[in-house]
């Protein structure tokens, strides 16, 4: 097995119960090279306290959350599922990617098969968190990776080449992967978002970093909600590296 | 004959990976909520409703029997929150007593939670028909409303809404009360220095003890449901993060805090319009002290925050008892079918109802006087119980029983926390006395009736 080399990058998936939206088995198969963080979430309205609706529905929430997780064994994932009771899905989110150091979060979409991954970089900020995920995601060798690099105003297309692109192709091929499936391209844009939006289509899954903090934004709003809302593929958001500490230390002071 | 039937040991071993608490509880209230639900729940009565009353009845020194309330509501809250951190647990005063002092008891407090509330809520919903009425007439809409009316349409409102409501309004309740206390920061602030002749006011001169000192504890007594909200954060105790901590903040601080604001409105209300005043007032006596400092606008703020007060009061404590109800259902002191959540809004609808419909029977009554009277007497029931089962598990030294946090001046706080509560009733009206003792008493009968055999689950550590 060439994974055991490294520990597999983790992804946090959430679905909520008790009637969980469908995951296509093409996408379940994507991920299964990686650690899945399995978050099955109860909606619980204030009225109602959170132990009482798992005293009434917690038989219904596993039937509905254990086929999730049996797929994702089945496909030769790692599966840590949580159930949770929860009054604020956000809450529940954000402290356990944060308690299982998550290194994405899966924004689900519909996937046919895996051929194209698109990776949009702004820079190198983001890159370290970023590169070896993309690596772990795509091991099997039978997928094209497309590097997208956003070009700030006065960038030239060789400076964004030797500065972005080629570390983070190195960085890659330093896990493990052929560099003869990574393409290059790049492009000037006002509006980064807009530009990846319009590609998203014509790939299969779109892997991009985060630099919002919040759990919240990851899911509604921001670029990459806008992605996955607007291309309907599905969007993987690869966290902020220091997102672990940054809410470790809000959790302290909180 | 007596081998047992050989396949009872053949049967396997319990399976490890078969766990009958697989999912998880999540925490989402912070201090800053868990202070919103204490200060939000109390502050409803202790401005807006009771000063005409007090002022009326004890003169300035209604001051004194609120400051001793909250010195009862303070030697009550140290107990309340040692137990709430060995049990954090939906339930609070309830889950205490029962596990505490034993299942007789236990039920006794949870049916008087339950109808305490009852009591509370309906008290709330008097007040904010009050409000309107005197909305209704400042506005020139009509002459007035009538209260009771007024009161029963919002009560069933309230209802309604928690239990088809799907949109929470937790955040709401958080900027309700920010709001409230904007307001009264503004207005006890401002009046403070205009009380104390800053801006050259003359006082209504007036004896401190008008009417001697006995009123001062008859009046404590009536006021005391100004002080219910600090308890209902332990109800909530299973899901506040970091309870350790948040509990005691929470609950010694909005005590502290509405225990301040309630002093300086009485000391600016009977310095500006004296007390015979304020009585004749009535239960929007403190929109007129606030006409005299502020014109329209400070009475206008004032309205504003008397109906949002007293809703968010009724709102909050409808909440919490159907917590109650859910906690001796669990506990099999009531019929299972009161704790079935409706699965289209996801809400505890029988639970509600049960708090609803008691409600409204309430109100048809009216009497803000003793609805507020009983509302205290079942609560300080079950304080002085909390200090005794503090008392108890600690003299017990139970494996199961940790606190992180530990009452302090041990054992006297309690001790006296817990004759204080017991003691404070004598001072009720006589009907109050003869309601509260007689639902304690039917919880009683109910228990033997109902519930004789239940045998609460062990405590693990």
């Amino acid at each position: 097995m060439t994974q055991s080399r490294f520990i597999p990058s983790s992804i946090l998936v959430d679905v909520e119960l008790p009637e969980p939206a469908p995951l296509s088995p093409d996408l379940v198969d994507l991920l299964a090279s990686l650690r899945i963080v399995l978050v099955g979430w109860y909606a619980v309205p204030e009225q109602t306290s959170p132990q009482q609706a798992r005293d009434q529905f917690e038989g219904e929430a596993e039937a509905a959350l254990a086929p999730i997780a049996q797929a994702f064994e089945d496909a030769g994932a790692e599966v840590d599922t949580h159930l949770v009771f929860t009054p604020n899905q956000f809450d529940t989110l954000s402290r356990i990617s944060t308690e299982h150091d998550c290194d994405a979060v899966l924004i689900p979409g519909t996937m046919k098969h895996l051929h194209r991954v698109l990776v949009p970089l702004r820079g190198l900020h983001n890159a370290r968190r970023i590169a070896p995920f993309v690596a772990d995601l795509v091991q099997d060798g039978t997928t094209d990776v497309t590097l997208l690099h956003v070009q700030e105003e006065d960038e030239t297309d060789d400076a964004a080449r030797e500065h972005v692109l080629e570390p983070v192709r190195d960085m890659m091929t330093a896990r493990g992967i052929d560099a003869g499936i990574i393409q290059f391209e790049m492009v000037a844009s006002d509006d980064p978002a807009g530009t990846i939006v319009d590609r998203a289509d014509n790939y299969d899954v779109v892997v991009l970093g985060e630099t919002q903090p919040s759990i919240r934004e990851i899911l509604f709003g921001s670029v990459p909600g806008a992605i996955a809302k607007a291309a309907r593929t599905p969007v993987i958001v690869v966290r902020h590296f220091d997102e672990a500490v940054a809410s470790a230390t809000r959790a302290t002071q909180a | 004959m007596s081998e047992p039937p050989p396949d009872t040991e053949a049967l396997p071993p319990e399976s490890p990976t078969e766990t009958t608490d697989t999912g998880e509880l999540e925490r989402t209230l912070g201090l800053p909520q868990a202070l919103a639900i204490g200060t939000g729940t109390m502050v409803g009565a202790g401005i807006f409703v009771f000063p005409g009353l007090a002022a009326g009845q004890a003169g300035p020194a209604a001051m004194l029997s609120f400051a001793i309330g909250a010195v009862i509501a303070l030697l009550v809250a140290l107990p309340t929150s040692e137990l709430a951190t060995a049990m954090p647990e939906s339930g609070g005063g309830y889950y205490f007593i029962s596990r505490g002092l034993g299942p007789l008891l236990g039920c006794m407090v949870g049916v008087g939670q339950w109808l305490g509330l009852v009591f509370a809520s309906a008290f709330y919903l008097m007040g904010f028909g009050y409000y309107l009425a005197d909305i209704v007439r400042v506005t020139g809409l009509a002459d007035g409303a009538p209260v009771v009316a007024v009161a029963l349409g919002t009560g069933a409102l309230l209802t309604g809404v928690s239990i088809t409501g799907t949109k929470n309004t937790g955040d709401l309740q958080n900027w309700i009360v920010a709001c409230l206390l904007v307001i009264l920061a503004g207005f006890l602030g401002h009046g403070s220095l205009d009380v104390l002749g800053v801006f050259g006011r003359e006082q209504v001169p007036e004896a401190f003890f008008p009417y001697g000192t006995m009123p001062v504890f008859t009046t404590a007594a009536l006021i005391f449901t100004s002080y219910l909200g600090f308890a209902q954060i332990a109800t909530m105790a299973g899901e506040i993060k970091d309870p350790a901590r948040n509990l005691p903040l929470s609950m010694v601080g909005s005590v502290v805090l509405v225990g301040a604001l309630y002093v300086l409105t009485i000391f600016i209300s009977t310095s500006l319009l004296g007390s015979e005043q304020l009585a004749g007032l009535g239960e929007t006596a403190i929109v007129n002290v606030a006409r005299a400092l502020f014109g329209t606008f400070g009475a206008a703020a004032i309205l504003t925050g008397g109906l949002l007060a007293t809703l968010s009061s009724a709102n909050a404590s409808i909440l919490s008892s159907s917590r109650s109800i859910y906690a001796l259902s669990r506990d099999d002191f009531v019929p299972d079918q009161v704790q079935r959540i409706n699965r289209r809004f996801r809400t505890p609808h029988m639970a509600l109802l049960l708090t609803g419909g008691p409600i409204l029977a309430l109100l048809l009554y009216g009497r803000v006087e003793v609805l507020a009277e009983v509302a205290s007497l079942l609560h300080l029931f079950m304080y002085g119980l909390m200090c005794l089962a503090l008392l108890v598990l600690r003299r017990g030294e139970h494996d199961w029983y940790d606190p992180d946090f530990e009452c302090p001046g041990y054992p006297v706080v309690p001790i006296v926390g817990g004759v204080a509560s017991f003691g404070i009733v004598a001072f009720m009206n006589p009907l109050s006395i003869l309601l509260g003792v007689g639902i304690l008493a039917l919880s009683a009968g109910w228990f033997y009736v109902y519930a004789r055999d239940v045998t609460l689950p062990e405590m693990s550590s």
